[in-house]
């Protein structure tokens, strides 16, 4: 029974969807290195099949989400009243900022991972309710909010 | 509207599509997750981070050392203020009552009253349970941010450990029937012992991407439809239902 995968396949596959995703949740470059890498080792540690690419990138998509949801959440466990609340990103920095993107990040937690799936992935309702384990009624109305939202932050710009 | 839907859809897409991971980060990543690859193959027990390197690939190993967020590091920085600003009252405090001392005594400074002697030593004693609390918090924080990077689990299905069925969820029939045990292609979901049926027969269960496999059972589940498969050798039931039936 195998118990490597082609790490370095897979990576290069998907590098780039996982960054995203993790971007999308923590705001920054340097935590969305951490956290993309991170999602990588789990593979590495727990090596698994998949049925197929599209699999593969979901389970990758999911994973990722989760694992920033858990970063944020430690974070704000530890986080020290003294400190300064963190930027979603640095808008003099490296980081690449917009206004959409800004609001994109500003969104509340639960849309990100809906709003990456549907609006860059094309995922279509179903399949979007299928991977997150929610109902597709679920994800429809959080797209719509989302959409709000960000129409709200974009003002007349969009 | 629909005009003014599509130009946000555009935009939004647009926004994501200009996050992008830059190559020399990419390569580090790379590099990192190949030597801890190669650090978990090369022995039986899973290394720690720092065992990655003592492994030895033959490579140039860089142990996986997750960044700090910023205002994380600025920790040790904060605790280490509060600890001076604390042995620096502690000490004006001790001061003001060996002053106060002195004069209601009308004695020297220096003949410092014994229990002023024993207040400065008790500060003293603060100052260093203080130093030691703020080392003992710096490494708590240090443990748990690694911690949390390498085990944070991104949910229930990949928090335990790996088992059969996600290394072999692909079942094959005596008769050709090809089931799996991905429900929805993505998750495994356990069947309670009391919801299987009658057997439909033995089976190889596989990965997809190797023909190398374990044996199992395959059950019929006895509410609806769909069936349950128990590798040989353990107990648990898991969902599974036909994905290629050539009948």
């Amino acid at each position: 029974m195998p118990q490597t995968c082609d790490i370095e396949a897979i990576f290069r596959r998907h590098v780039q969807t996982v960054y995203r995703v993790c971007y999308s949740f923590m705001g920054n470059a340097a935590d969305a290195e951490d956290a993309t890498q991170a999602t990588f080792m789990k593979l590495v540690d727990h090596p698994r099949s998949f049925e197929s690419e599209g699999h593969e990138k979901a389970w990758l998509i999911v994973c990722a989400s989760n694992l920033c949801r858990d970063l944020l959440k430690s974070a704000s466990r530890t986080r020290v009243t003294a400190m300064p609340e963190q930027e979603p990103a640095d808008p003099h920095g490296t980081d690449p900022i917009d206004a959409t993107l800004d609001a994109v990040l500003r969104l509340p937690e639960k849309y990100k991972d809906v709003v990456y799936l549907h609006y860059y992935e094309g995922y279509k309702t179903d399949e979007i309710a299928r991977m997150l384990g929610e109902k597709p009624s679920t994800v429809r109305n959080r797209l719509r909010d989302a959409r709000g939202m960000l129409r709200k932050s974009l003002g007349g710009e969009a | 509207m629909a005009d003014t839907d599509e130009l946000l859809d555009q935009q939004v897409h647009d926004a994501f599509e200009r996050i992008e991971l830059g190559g020399e980060a990419q390569d580090m990543m790379l590099a990192n997750l190949l030597s801890a690859q190669s650090a978990r193959t090369g022995v039986d027990d899973v290394p720690s981070s720092g065992d990655a390197a003592d492994a030895g690939s033959g490579a140039d190993v860089i142990p996986f050392v997750p960044r700090r967020p910023r205002w994380r590091a600025l920790l040790p920085v904060a605790a280490v203020l509060v600890a001076a600003l604390v042995v620096v009252r502690i000490g004006m405090m001790s001061g003001l009552g060996q002053s106060q001392a002195a004069s209601d005594a009308g004695i020297g400074l220096t003949a410092m009253p014994s229990e002023d002697k024993a207040l400065v030593e008790e500060g003293a004693t603060a100052g260093a349970s203080n130093d030691m609390a703020v080392g003992d918090m710096d490494a708590e924080e240090e443990f748990s941010a690694e911690e949390v990077m390498l085990d944070a689990a991104p949910e229930a299905a990949t928090e335990r450990e790996l088992t059969t069925v996600d290394l072999c969820p692909l079942i094959e029939l005596a008769d050709g029937r090809r089931l799996s045990a991905l429900v929805d292609g993505l998750y495994t979901v356990e069947v309670d012992a009391g919801g299987v049926g009658e057997s439909v027969g033995e089976a190889t269960a596989r990965p997809f991407d190797s023909d190398e496999g374990v044996a199992c059972t395959v059950y019929r589940l006895t509410d609806g439809d769909g069936y349950a498969v128990q590798y040989d050798g353990e107990d648990t039931f898991w969902r599974c239902d036909v994905i290629d039936d050539p009948s």
